[in-house]
């Protein structure tokens, strides 16, 4: 029975005319629900579903079993082991075309180990071996074969002819001795390899014992102390951290402010860095001052060396040099012009125009010596004063002038007019009468 | 392939212990049998003979005068006359195999002795006629299962707890230590406290088991249990089977109830674990404090716990043959914390640390709830280090069985085939210390494999 024969029995219970008869619903017009869609979700979004996800997203069901392809067979086999001395028979389930030696057996390998014979041993070492007996080695070396060198075994099971325990270190400097004077006995001295072979079994054993009681004190150490250690490392790394953050601080603002670029910035980080590796955990000590000069330039700055006077040099402490471009007490790179003496802005005009008077240019010294800045800086200073005495002699003259003129008896008014015209004149001409 | 290196020629791995035998199939994850460790034996009046019952029906059912033994002392055989029917019983009645085709797997204590070895290789070759034999320390088997070539094995079995230092697959035997401090003393313990009158509980749990049980009546909580016993077994019944039957009851009171507590033992603490149910084969029907179930398994790391213990600890254990190496006497025993840093104390500089990373809890007591937290908490402030690092297995039944799975990855590689100790090299009389060496030797092989397939 379908929904329509239910919908007929229905109506036919209602009175006629009531409701239309349900119409045939009318053929789907739409395009047909592609595969790889469920019906579900294509009634949602219509005709809207990407064509691309129905082509892309087909179900993929797991692949059939290829059951055409000849099947293996399996045979339960006996078989030989070639890594066995003797003939146990063993089986196994083993593919009918499998027919190879067995597969396992390739992995019985030994590694390689040095032996000896009496004879050898007699040559290298006769009788007068005193810690070491010939048994006590034999028994060695066949323990270092059987255990393939874990001398940590080895010296678990040693249990040798003499009875006499011996620490580990102990074993491995007789195993290694004894394999380096055989080995240096059998090869030819024109071996190439004799150096490379020989090298490979030295063993010092006083080194190895320092060795394992550093590791011992590592680990025997407390927690605290531990904990202190890492702090301390985290400390290193933050204050490092820091001093080059300051230091670059330091180049940009120079750049923008002062528009040096001395090329020192990298440098000095470069420097503190090789000091770190140097000097380990000091840094931590000392306070976190990026700017400080570093201890070691102070020291070479005291240093004069014996042919200075001769070559005329004169060196100069950094600090009283500092110019604009220093850094941390380093002076960078300058003209050597820039350093001979300008006269003082207030008096440039007169101090220039003596200098004239007396037909001498700064810019005639080429290559300014100490000497010649000296006295050019001399003769400046003296231009200086004496345009600054003339200046005072004017003044007075000037104002000798104006208290002679009051005496005549010029008018109040004039006086007072002259002292709102300057406050400065007039508070000078005061103190004058006082001087 | 390469990787897997598996190549399986059915060999059988015996797993014999104090409290259980475990026998399976190399390859397999888990024994096809396990079974208790005792034997019933019963006189034949006609005959005048013994006749042996094992296996858990035979041992754990009623059997007038039948008379509870264990030839496991220490996890070494200690008596002869039961082994041959346990294996009897485990090859023909529960594998049901023809021995003649597979080669048998057995692990040993690592301070089993030679005579102990070479007896149950004459038997497996001359009775079960197998082509091939080897022996494996149980403890390098523990540390195989867990997938490890160095490891510290800490084994707390049935009689013994004991740790084993296992460098590249050897047991470094001069190092053991042991003391007998072990789950049969946890068991002693637990009996003591639920037979110990308390203010809550002012008459002695009464420990039949169902087997005497003829009828009860189902009762409330801690009231007084209502039952009949079967007189007629209760005449007949020995004293070693009803001890035995008693003492199962109690086991599995450990199972439900004990644990381990995680930090230092306080009652207060003790007490937030929370309460735990159980009903006793009487009818009984008791809610236990978490200081009261927690409290006996103290004796593995409480000096006082342990002290109060050395009292009423089990017998001095007669030993046939001396077993290797020393153990330390019960009056000399320490907390197990102390028995593992002792043991990492005497180890190389260069092993030690990676012993300590490869820790491996094996045996009954690491199946108690917060045993591996405690004994990493008692270590930790022992010894002032964090740096130990526990492996021990998920799931229960591979921390149960851990030496036998050890066992059976080994007998199952391919390239542990020319290991075998085959008939040939047995008979040889030139080969007469063969246990010793191969024991000893040619392991690395084993070593490589195992760390490249695990």
């Amino acid at each position: 029975m379908t929904s329509a024969d239910v919908r007929e029995i229905v109506s036919s219970l209602v009175p006629s005319g009531s409701t239309p008869a349900p119409r045939k619903a009318p053929p789907p017009t739409g395009t047909r629900k592609p595969d790889g869609i469920s019906r579900e979700l294509y009634n949602l979004i219509g005709n809207a579903a990407p064509t691309l996800v129905a082509q892309v997203s087909r179900p993929k069901f797991k692949a059939r079993p290829d059951l055409g392809r000849a099947r293996v067979k399996w045979e339960f086999r006996e078989f030989d082991n070639p890594a066995r001395k003797d003939h146990l028979k063993l089986h196994h389930w083993q593919k009918a075309t499998d027919t190879g030696a067995y597969r396992f057996a390739r992995y019985n390998i030994d590694s390689a180990y040095i032996t000896y014979t009496d004879e050898e041993y007699d040559a290298i070492y006769g009788t007068e071996d005193a810690p070491w007996t010939k048994e006590d080695t034999d028994y060695l070396f066949r323990l270092v074969r059987e255990y393939d060198q874990r001398f940590i075994v080895i010296v678990d099971r040693w249990a040798p002819p003499s009875g006499i325990d011996r620490p580990i270190e102990e074993l491995k400097s007789r195993y290694y001795t004894v394999s380096r004077s055989v080995l240096e006995r059998r090869l030819p001295d024109d071996d190439p390899d004799k150096a490379q072979m020989l090298a490979n079994f030295t063993f010092d054993k006083e080194q190895e014992r320092k060795r394992r009681d550093y590791v011992t004190a590592l680990f025997k150490r407390e927690p605290e102390a531990i904990e202190e250690e890492e702090a301390l490392y985290i400390e290193i790394k933050r204050l490092e951290q820091n001093e080059r953050r300051f230091t670059k601080d330091r180049e940009d603002l120079l750049k923008m402010l002062a528009g040096v670029e001395s090329g020192l910035g990298t440098l000095k980080v470069e420097d503190d860095g090789k000091k770190k590796k140097k000097s380990g955990e000091l840094s931590a000590d000392s306070p976190a001052t990026p700017g400080a000069p570093p201890r070691r330039a102070k020291a070479e700055a005291k240093y004069v060396p014996a042919d200075d006077p001769i070559n005329c040099v004169v060196r100069y402490d950094p600090a009283t040099v500092a110019g604009p471009g220093t850094k941390g007490g380093i002076p960078s790179v300058f003209m050597r012009s820039t350093r001979i003496p300008v006269p003082k802005p207030s008096v440039a005009a007169y101090v220039t125009q003596i200098l004239a008077e007396l037909q001498i240019s700064p810019n005639t010294l080429v290559m300014p010596t100490k000497g010649d800045v000296e006295k050019l800086d001399s003769l400046l200073n003296t231009a200086g004063i004496l345009v600054e005495m003339k200046r005072s002699v004017d003044r007075l003259d000037q104002e000798l002038r104006v208290l002679k003129a009051r005496q005549k008896g010029e008018s109040v008014e004039d006086a007072e007019m002259e002292d709102g015209d300057g406050k400065g004149k007039a508070g000078a001409s005061r103190l004058i009468p006082g001087v | 392939m390469a990787v897997y290196g598996g190549d399986e020629v059915n060999a059988i791995v015996l797993d014999m212990g104090t409290y259980s035998t475990r026998v399976g199939y190399a390859g397999e994850d888990m024994p096809k049998v396990n079974m208790p460790a005792t034997y019933g034996s019963v006189l034949d009046q006609d005959s005048g003979n013994f006749k042996h019952y094992v296996g858990d029906e035979g041992v754990n059912v009623y059997r007038p005068k039948m008379r509870l033994s264990n030839p496991m002392r220490e996890g070494m055989i200690y008596e002869w006359n039961a082994v041959e029917d346990v294996l009897d019983y485990a090859f023909n009645d529960r594998l049901r195999c023809d021995t003649a085709d597979h080669p048998i797997l057995f692990t040993e204590p690592p301070w089993n002795n030679k005579h102990n070895r070479e007896k149950l290789a004459q038997i497996l070759f001359e009775k079960y006629n197998v082509p091939a034999t080897f022996v494996v320390n149980n403890a390098v088997c523990a540390s195989f299962a867990a997938g490890k070539g160095t490891a510290l094995v800490i084994d707390v079995g049935q009689d013994i707890s004991s740790v084993t230092p296992v460098v590249d697959g050897y047991a470094l035997t001069k190092s053991i230590q042991r003391q007998p401090i072990g789950m049969s003393l946890l068991t002693n313990t637990a009996y003591m406290t639920l037979t110990t009158p308390t203010p809550e509980r002012p008459d002695a749990i009464e420990l039949h088991s169902h087997q005497l049980i003829a009828s009860k009546k189902p009762m409330g909580y801690n009231a007084k249990p209502v039952y009949t016993l079967r007189q007629d077994r209760l005449a007949n019944a020995d004293q070693s089977w009803r001890n035995q039957m008693a003492r199962r009851v109690v086991e599995d009171w450990l199972e439900v109830c004990g644990g381990v507590l995680e930090t230092t033992f306080t009652p207060e603490e003790a007490d937030k674990k929370g309460t735990k149910f159980y009903e006793f084969p009487t009818g009984y029907q008791a809610i236990f404090k978490g200081s009261e179930r927690l409290q006996p398994a103290e004796i593995f790391f409480n000096t006082s716990a342990l002290n109060r213990i050395r009292a009423y600890g089990p017998p001095p254990i007669a030993e046939n043959y001396p077993s290797q190496g020393r153990m330390i006497p019960l009056q000399e025993a320490v907390p197990l914390q102390h028995l593992v840093a002792h043991a990492l104390e005497v180890q190389d500089i260069d092993v030690r640390s990676s012993l300590m990373q490869n820790m491996v809890l094996t045996g009954g007591g690491s199946l108690l709830p917060g045993f591996q937290e405690r004994l990493l908490f008692e270590l930790q402030n022992l010894t002032r280090n964090k740096n130990y690092k526990f492996h021990i297995p998920t799931t229960k039944h591979e921390r149960r069985f851990g030496p036998w799975i050890g066992g059976s990855i080994l007998g199952s590689l391919g390239t542990f085939h020319q290991l075998w100790v085959s008939r040939e090299e047995w008979r040889n009389s030139a080969l007469i210390s063969w246990l010793r060496d191969v024991n000893e030797g040619g392991w690395g092989i084993c070593c490589r494999v195992c760390n490249v397939m695990l």
